[in-house]
């Protein structure tokens, strides 16, 4: 598969996940343990995660202008690592901001241990956390099940 | 104590708001399972917080499913904030202080 076919592939299943989720969460998560919508997130905390993106952009493209082969997998896991860590903060999950530590540890792992380095580095970053995630994401969902099984009757 | 408001001021209550107000919106089945209350009581409760005002409650469908959405309104959120603001100057002591000597003491002659 090209370069292009790839990022196509990636960026259908990144545009799949909140479908995935709302599917998950109505037919496994809400009968079992209710339904929930969580509040907007505040002013202060748009304004916190804007510039959070903000300074990290800057110093995406100044990385990026210097040495993009050499830098692209450090960034790019850079970049997850703080996506998930401010998802889990808007969605109060401190899961998912432990999570946020496994791009962390895989682009240490392919920049200080591997040859792998640019856009094939980015493609092996990303399968390695996708796979990561979805075994996770896995193993919480049987526990889950298993802690709460589906009750017959959800209304009084 | 007078300036504290009774209908929130009861346990239950008080958990369901204070649930309530940390989320856009809730079903019966979540406020069930975290307040840990029973059916009847959390109906109770609800109808209670209804009266005055403060919560919505929106029966409604999801599928076949009965849906009990509950909500707190602007009114809740001002009680609940007004009610946190008392207790904060009831439990500091500088303030719960003040307040005491501000009570007349009649002594029985």
């Amino acid at each position: 598969m090209s370069l292009g076919g790839v990022q196509a592939l990636f960026l259908a299943i990144g545009l799949s996940i909140p479908w995935g989720f709302k599917k998950l969460k109505q037919r496994i998560a809400f009968p079992r343990r209710g339904y929930v919508a969580l509040s907007r997130p505040t002013k202060m905390f748009r304004i916190f995660m804007f510039a959070i993106f903000a300074i990290f952009a800057a110093l995406f493209r100044l990385l990026a202008s210097r040495d993009w082969s050499r830098m692209a997998v450090p960034v790019t896991a850079l970049v997850f690592a703080l996506a998930l860590i401010l998802l889990g903060l808007q969605v109060r999950l401190p899961r998912m901001v432990w999570e946020g530590l496994l791009p962390l540890g895989f682009g240490a792992l392919l920049y200080f241990f591997t040859a792998v380095k640019g856009s094939k580095g980015v493609v092996t970053l990303m399968v390695m956390i996708g796979a990561s995630l979805v075994i996770l994401g896995a193993l919480q969902l049987r526990s889950f099940r298993q802690a709460n099984p589906r009750p017959e009757e959800t209304e009084a | 104590m007078s300036e504290l408001n009774r209908v929130i001021h009861e346990p239950a209550r008080l958990t369901i708001i204070a649930l309530l107000s940390s989320v856009k919106e809730a079903d019966f089945l979540y406020l069930l399972r975290e307040t840990g209350l029973t059916k009847g009581n959390l109906s109770t409760h609800l109808v209670k917080l209804e009266e005055a005002g403060y919560v919505e409650i929106e029966k409604t469908f999801r599928g076949k499913i009965p849906l009990t959405l509950v909500r707190l309104n602007s009114e809740g959120k001002t009680a609940f904030e007004d009610y946190r603001r008392s207790m904060k100057e009831i439990l500091t002591p500088s303030k719960a202080l003040s307040k005491v000597r501000r009570i007349p003491v009649h002594i029985p002659t």
